[in-house]
């Protein structure tokens, strides 16, 4: 600490408007003598000159018609989620109809019915709680402090989901390859969900698992997604 | 100017807010109208927060959507714009968290003056890259305050600190960016 730092608050008050007439004249006087502090006021204004001209410079060159379309994309988002939900249901139900002995196709797709009613109704709550993702921490107070906190809870998440998901598939397909059953065939039923189960793990994986780290280490989180 | 923050008065929040809720143009009419008056100085934030124009642009997009969805269920706990720039500190976090590690910041936009633009470029690229070193705390009162027109009050409440707090971390902050434009 080198006693100026009283001074360098002031400058940043004075920047923006928020220093009172007397203090003015203390800083003047301060700045006179100081060459470390008119180095600092001058470091501040730069650096805040600096991104305000690349601020204005940007803006002269977006193509506000574009983003305005994304916007306009973007607030539908939610029922394009739905509409994947939706073919992905149809193909569930279609892999188990192909993988199913003619006779009890029926019988066997209405056993699965409210399991594929459960995975739309999961989707929609995803979807729902996606749309709302921005707009949840915006009522909070300390909001960068409760969005650490959120991003170290999602990649504990990540990573233990990255590994149940694993397991998962690798359970899916041991019963592909030596499943045996009279009424279905298990290559093509516990191959077939194996198959987006993958596509998931692979997402989280390449994906979701480094975007989170990344976030992480932007909010001063270990690796571990502690402090 | 870009990056001038409109001040809605309470009156014309309000009226915002009505017209959101009243649905059809009226709600077009007043999304509309949120986006020419917001989307320059939301522009200049992300830029400052995620350190590139296109992640910038896709940060503002995501912000303008929930805004979008969540406009009708706004309480009014804070001011609508404080609301709004508070979506943005997220919005642009997780958008520049999107950009692969290595990734490089925007490339030098072809200058059209003369010398002392030139120079200015190149300090405003110097500042970029080592904003885009700090972490995100510093980064978001660093950008914050470079918004113009944003006062230190309306900071505070966009980041939840007293009034009091956020000069001394306006200062760390600056110390730190001084710091990495030293290893620049």
């Amino acid at each position: 600490m080198n006693g100026c730092e009283e001074f360098e608050v002031h400058i940043e008050r004075r920047m923006h408007g928020a220093l009172g007439d007397a203090e003015q004249s203390r800083l003047e006087e301060h700045l006179a003598g100081c060459a470390g502090c008119r180095a600092y006021q001058c470091a501040a204004r730069g650096a805040e000159a600096g991104m305000r001209a690349r601020a204005g410079a940007a803006a002269a060159e977006v193509d506000w018609a574009r983003i305005e379309r994304g916007i306009r994309g973007g607030v539908h988002a939610s029922v394009r989620m739905l509409a994947t939900a939706v073919v992905t249901t149809a193909y569930l139900a279609g892999m188990v109809w192909l993988s199913t002995t003619p006779s009890m196709r029926e019988a066997r797709l209405l056993r699965t019915l409210p399991a594929l009613v459960v995975l739309v109704v999961l989707v929609a709550f995803v979807a729902a709680y996606s749309a709302r993702r921005l707009v949840a921490l915006a009522d909070r107070d300390e909001m960068l402090e409760t969005y650490r906190a959120l991003v170290a809870a999602n990649l504990q998440w990540a990573r233990r989901m990255q590994w149940a998901i694993a397991a998962i598939v690798a359970l899916l397909l041991y019963k592909a390859l030596t499943g045996t059953a009279a009424t279905f065939d298990p290559a093509v039923y516990y191959g077939g969900l194996a198959l987006p189960m993958a596509a998931i793990w692979f997402y989280l994986r390449r994906v979701k698992l480094p975007r989170a780290e990344r976030e992480a280490r932007d909010l001063g989180l270990s690796a571990r997604g502690g402090r | 100017m870009a990056g001038q923050l409109p001040v809605f008065s309470s009156s014309e929040e309000a009226e915002i807010l009505a017209g959101v809720r009243a649905g059809g143009a009226a709600r077009r009419g007043a999304t509309d109208r949120l986006f020419r008056e917001l989307r320059e100085p939301l522009l200049g934030l992300c830029m400052h927060l995620t350190g590139r124009r296109a992640d910038a642009e896709d940060a503002v997009q995501e912000v303008f959507v929930a805004v979008h969805r969540g406009l009708p269920g706004f309480a009014g706990a804070s001011r609508l714009s404080t609301w709004i720039y508070r979506i943005a500190l997220r919005a642009a976090l997780h958008a520049r968290a999107r950009r692969q590690d290595g990734e490089p910041l925007d490339p030098e936009t072809p200058g059209r003056g003369g010398e002392s633009d030139m120079a200015s470029r190149d300090e405003a690229r110097r500042v970029a890259s080592a904003m885009a070193r700090l972490p995100a705390s510093p980064r978001a009162v660093l950008s914050l305050f470079a918004v113009e027109g944003l006062s230190h009050r309306e900071i505070a409440d966009i980041l939840g600190i007293p009034e009091g707090t956020v000069w001394s971390r306006l200062h760390a902050a600056r110390r730190m960016l001084v710091g990495s434009l030293g290893k620049g």
